[in-house]
């Protein structure tokens, strides 16, 4: 998935996905910036007392200008009511390409994310998501449209809660960010909708809320809590997460 | 298969839609794509080090962003507001309550001044860049682990990092002041907002001044009160606004002559960055500027800031066109000044044998300085208001230092750095026409000339009681005034 854009030393303003929220903004890590998502933390918990945990070390960098490429390596712990599993979800890979910066324009980015089978939890198959983003800054608010499309097989009824990897067939939505830059927090709210990756699936929507806050100049800290209020997965999700910004020598 | 066709299908339709809105808004409003970019600052052992070493004057910094931030989004945004909006509501939040309490962090200022960084995001960059410049050689000199040397080949480096984004860094060449005081737009910000512009020179005096005690001192002990005491003028300059705020921009060759030694480049990128400034500012207040161009009009002013070959001047000529400025009016030297500003120094016309805030010993020769010669034109009971820089003379080798005289008369002086350097000007002239022998000069009046030690003034005006005048209060340096 697409990660944090990094500006200087306000990294908060920047979201990215699940840190705190779903839909991120338009701005990629800058140029020579690298950013470490150190421990960020998502837990789940839904019917049947199924709990999920997933630890998505991440680390991005600016290889060009407007550009960056990330890595990631997903972590997943999955308890259910007889079982529970854990390990790696997967290898991500992915870049964040802006095609311009904010004017009477929207700001505009393309990404295309990989994500490759590996580890007891990953997927099957490698899956390619391509993804348009929009960010709209006004003075009350900012305003990101995200919408992706993947490319991979459908998992049929057997495989569709097996793995603990999280793909969906398209995804569309909309997040609404306020800033008080005088304390270096962001506060989000977000709705969006998507269709699971398995066969006989329902289009599930969601929403959720969250805060980024800058605790240092190198370091951010964002938190996110959300709802699946539709589909055959309804559930609660919290997330925790901190980032670190340093430049590449 | 039949799935996987679908997909495919699907995905083509939505990109080939989405590609066609993008070049139908692109083309539409192709001025406005702007492409511009965020680089990370140059990773080092000494990032971050002045805010450990020096977290009051850090936290300052951060407050500065805001103020540079409000300044243009309410300009921008609120064209038609009050006056009182800039100079009483957010000069009393910015001076009440930033600057007492400043922000602990560097501040997104995208989020301060939303509709004008969209408006020109490239000359935000250009400020971007800069003041990440200006935060990176604090970093280095506040950095005691290094040597002197270390410190020189560190900024070198800093430098050389700054200069590899040329389509956002400022030139190292001077710029004469033509640029910022001779477009058709300029001098309206601070005609308008006299106050607020105090406060951003003020901004500017700071963050120039800073370098001399870091650069300056012996010791981290001495650094340190360095630093301290340059923060107390700086607040000193705040008390009653905007009388001993300064009332010249500050120029960093005469605030901070030992840093502008050192890194003469660094010193001009900063000047360049703080001229740039105004303009901005300028532009924005200007009511003849159309909205539509006020974004063409930063953009070609941010170019030519950035090109070498635009208005620039040699580097001898911009250490003379600082110190003719006179760094009183600038706010004073930031080390071994007294921190009087010109209007504290017009305030005491007393002892002419004072030069740049300096008292003189009894065995320095007397010199004219701008502050003697405001002196004794206000004591003389002369209104002089001080005109922007005008940029090279015709026949002088200096700028003049151009006073507006009443009913339109004009004073222009030249202050040399001593009598031997007046003299191969002035005997170059035909002192009775004001003029080279070989050059026609139509002047708006009638010229006349004094020439005293270092000093060479030209009077311009047809009231032969009014030259009389000036001439009695520019009367030889040793007369008692």
């Amino acid at each position: 998935m697409a990660a944090a854009p990094l500006s200087a030393q306000t990294d908060f303003y920047n979201t990215s996905v699940g840190r705190p929220l779903r839909i991120e903004d338009a701005s990629p890590v800058e140029y020579r910036g690298v950013e470490l998502d150190l421990a960020p933390l998502r837990w789940e918990s839904g019917r049947n007392a199924t709990h999920r945990w997933f630890l998505h070390p991440e680390a991005a960098v600016g290889i060009f200008p407007r550009t960056h490429l990330q890595v990631g390596l997903p972590l997943a712990f999955v308890d259910d009511q007889t079982s529970s599993a854990h390990g790696v979800a997967g290898v991500e890979i992915s870049a964040l390409h802006a095609l311009n910066a904010e004017t009477s324009i929207p700001a505009f980015a393309v990404a295309g994310d990989m994500l490759l089978p590996a580890g007891s939890l990953g997927p099957g198959a490698p899956y390619g998501t391509f993804k348009a983003i929009m960010t709209r800054t006004l003075r009350v608010a900012r305003i990101h449209a995200n919408a992706q499309f993947t490319l991979g097989p459908t998992l049929d009824e057997n495989d569709a809660d097996g793995g603990a990897f999280d793909v969906s067939r398209w995804l569309g939505g909309i997040a609404v960010d306020k800033t008080f830059p005088l304390r270096s927090l962001l506060l989000s709210v977000e709705s969006f909708a998507e269709q699971p990756i398995g066969s006989g699936t329902s289009v599930e929507w969601n929403a959720g809320a969250g805060a980024r806050f800058q605790l240092a100049p190198r370091w951010a800290v964002d938190a996110g809590v959300g709802r699946r209020f539709t589909g055959d997965d309804r559930m609660w999700y919290v997330t925790l997460g901190s980032a670190y910004a340093l430049g590449l020598r | 298969m039949l799935q996987s066709r679908f997909q495919l299908g699907a995905l083509a339709r939505v990109s080939g839609i989405g590609a066609v809105c993008l070049v139908t808004m692109v083309s539409s409003a192709s001025g406005q794509w702007s492409t511009t970019h965020e680089q990370f600052y140059r990773q080092a052992s000494h990032n971050w080090e002045f805010r450990r070493g020096y977290p009051t004057a850090d936290r300052l910094f951060n407050a500065f962003d805001y103020g540079h931030a409000i300044l243009y989004e309410r300009l921008w945004t609120s064209p038609n507001a009050p006056v009182s909006r800039l100079e009483e509501r957010e000069y009393d939040f910015i001076t009440r309550r930033l600057l007492v309490n400043p922000p602990r962090l560097p501040l997104e200022e995208s989020a301060i001044e939303v509709e004008y960084a969209k408006l020109v995001p490239e000359a935000k960059q250009m400020f971007d860049w800069a003041h990440l410049l200006h935060r990176q050689v604090y970093d280095v000199w506040a950095d005691e682990r290094l040597t002197p040397s270390r410190k020189d080949a560190e900024v070198h480096r800093l430098l050389e990092y700054y200069r590899s984004r040329p389509d956002v860094a400022f030139s190292t060449r001077p710029k004469d002041m033509d640029l910022m005081e001779g477009q058709p737009y300029s001098l309206a910000f601070r005609r308008r907002y006299p106050k607020f512009n105090g406060l951003i020179w003020a901004y500017h005096w700071l963050q120039i001044g800073l370098y001399e005690p870091l650069v300056a001192a012996t010791s981290a002990a001495e650094r340190q009160a360095g630093v301290a005491s340059a923060l107390v003028r700086f607040r000193a300059m705040l008390d009653q606004p905007p009388q001993r705020m300064p009332k010249v921009m500050p120029m960093t060759a005469a605030v901070a002559p030992e840093f502008s030694r050192r890194y003469p480049e660094v010193a001009i990128i900063f000047d360049n960055l703080h001229a740039m400034h105004d303009v901005i500012s300028d532009v924005l207040a200007d009511t003849t500027v159309p909205r539509s161009r006020k974004r063409a009009e930063i953009l070609l002013a941010a170019k030519r800031y950035r090109d070498d070959t635009t208005s620039v001047m040699t580097v001898a000529e911009w250490r003379s066109m600082s110190a003719s400025m006179g760094v009183a009016l600038m706010g004073g030297p930031a080390l071994g000044g007294s921190g009087e500003t010109a209007s504290a120094a017009s305030r005491s016309p007393e002892a002419p044998a004072d030069h740049a805030g300096h008292t003189m010993s009894s065995a320095t020769p007397a010199l004219w300085s701008p502050e003697l010669i405001e002196r004794r034109l206000a004591a003389a009971g002369i209104g002089a208001r001080l005109l922007p820089p005008a940029g090279p003379h015709i026949f002088m080798s200096m700028p003049a230092r151009s006073y507006e005289l009443p009913d339109g008369d004009e004073l222009q002086v030249f202050v040399y750095p001593d009598s031997a350097a007046r003299d191969a000007d002035t005997k170059k002239l035909d002192v009775q026409r004001v003029a080279p022998p070989d050059m026609m000069i139509k002047w708006r009046a009638q010229p006349s000339m004094i020439i005293d030690r270092n000093l060479a003034a030209i009077v311009i005006t047809n009231d032969e009681a009014r030259r009389q005048r000036v001439r009695d209060a520019l009367s030889s340096i040793g007369t008692a005034h």
